[in-house]
């Protein structure tokens, strides 16, 4: 699904990430670990044509990530930010941004699956009708993951999924991502019970 | 009948009234006395040269002549543009010269050939001064959105990614920002519309009444004069950001570093 062959990059003179390499198959968890600064988030961003290496090869279901590339690749991918602060009033707004996107609009999920999808996250439905203002951190990350897992995507990339959440909702996020079969995750976390949850952990400090 | 001259030694007692601010800025100590006199200077130089110029301009009225002044206009103008926005000359220059060109050219032939039917389209008594107010209302506006809608984009770039990773087209994307500095730049065209006349006489049209204009041919005048600002200060922005995407962005929609 993904490969990533010697990769380098650099900001000026300073090297983010050196020589890596590594694959992840299809439908595999994958967290990515490393202290500040290691090149987890670079990594991502790699992956998402936001930042371009220096060196090396990466390509997602075997098409070479590159300019001509970069559109197509990135129909197959989503992508939780670190933080994200959108301009929107209401929860229901924030779940359904990406599906107003004329790509998504055919994606648009039942009340149904919504509802599912919020309930297995420890959410209730009636969430929706409140003000972005009036929830929590927590809350605002699970709704976010809750709209990309909705998005069905093959590959999800997870920047700190985790840094808002308490240990009871870490764990139904936890779940509700093992529980995607045929999704591929790749997910930079700091966090030791999200990691130890993953199928397997690719160290960037073991470079 | 024309307004009364003033006389020079009369426009010297005009110059006592920049007296008041000057002694305000001392005693408040905000630093700008020195600023206040280059400015008024400056803008004493200026039009002195513009006056002489125009008058020998009207006198050869000639359309080429005429051409050239607005285009020196509007390439002034262009530069203030990019370097007010603090944006990159390389990228923004001529994206910027052309949209500043298009609308306010667009604007002036709609005017001056349809409504107000010259024979002579450049002539320069219309010509000059019209695209020369359409110039300095567009300036402060495009500045304004090319500000916003750059600044935010480089300084909110997790939103623009977010839309552009989950879905979103490059024009989706960017519409975001666009939405936003199109109200920032507008907003204030949109209300000096609004309440011309009532807080406000526009200069143009007091010009042309102490110029011996009937008041009525001077409002007609003016609600052209606005509704010609505000179109043109909206083509203007939009063109603006529209041309510059073409150049700033690189292959992976990226904002290019410069």
């Amino acid at each position: 699904m993904v490969r990533i062959e010697d990769l380098n990059v650099s900001f000026g003179n300073e090297k983010v990430i050196s020589n890596l390499s590594f694959e992840l198959s299809k439908g595999e968890k994958v967290a990515v670990v490393g202290t500040s600064g290691s090149g987890k988030t670079t990594l991502l961003n790699v992956l998402m044509g936001f930042v371009k290496p220096s060196r090396g090869v990466v390509t997602v279901d075997g098409v070479r990530v590159s300019a001509s590339t970069i559109d197509s690749i990135r129909r197959g991918i989503s992508w939780l930010p670190q933080e994200l602060h959108l301009k929107l009033d209401t929860v229901r707004e924030l779940l359904f941004y990406p599906f107003g996107f004329k790509q998504n609009q055919m994606m648009q999920p039942s009340d149904r699956e919504v509802e599912e999808m919020l309930s297995a996250l420890l959410l209730d439905n009636s969430i929706l009708d409140k003000q972005l203002c009036d929830i929590s951190g927590g809350q605002k990350q699970r709704i976010v993951i809750a709209s990309l897992i909705l998005l069905k995507r093959p590959l999800l990339l997870l920047d700190e999924p985790t840094s808002a959440l308490d240990s009871v909702s870490k764990r139904a996020v936890v779940d509700a991502i093992l529980g995607l079969k045929h999704v591929t995750v790749l997910a930079s976390s700091h966090d030791s019970e999200w990691n130890d949850a993953m199928e397997r952990i690719v160290d960037l400090n073991s470079k | 009948m024309g307004a009364q001259d003033i006389s020079w030694l009369d426009l010297g007692l005009g110059y006592l009234l920049v007296i008041l601010p000057i002694v305000a800025f001392r005693y408040f100590k905000v630093g700008l006395t020195k600023d206040t006199a280059v400015a008024t200077l400056r803008m004493t130089v200026q039009l002195i040269f513009v006056g002489a110029y125009l008058e020998v301009i009207f006198r050869w009225n000639n359309g080429w002549i005429n051409l050239l002044w607005v285009i020196a206009m509007i390439v002034i103008a262009a530069f203030t543009v990019v370097k007010r926005s603090e944006l990159s000359r390389k990228y923004f220059l001529v994206p910027v010269l052309l949209a500043i060109a298009t609308s306010v050219l667009l604007v002036d032939a709609y005017f001056l050939g349809v409504v107000i039917r010259l024979d002579f389209l450049l002539d320069a008594r219309y010509f000059i001064p019209i695209t020369g107010m359409l110039i300095g209302n567009c300036l402060s506006n495009n500045i304004v959105a090319l500000n916003s809608y750059y600044h935010s984009l480089s300084n909110e770039q997790t939103l623009y990614r977010f839309a552009l990773a989950n879905g979103a087209s490059r024009n989706e994307a960017l519409s975001l920002f666009m939405r936003d500095s199109l109200r920032k730049a507008l907003n204030p065209t949109i209300a000096t519309t609004a309440v011309v006349g009532l807080i406000s006489l526009p200069g143009m049209m007091t010009g042309q009444i102490l110029g011996g204009s009937n008041p009525m041919v001077a409002i007609k005048y003016q609600i052209m004069i606005m509704i010609t600002i505000l179109v043109s200060t909206m083509l203007t922005v939009v063109l603006s950001i529209l041309i510059c995407n073409r150049f700033v962005f690189d292959g992976y929609g990226m904002l290019k570093k410069s």
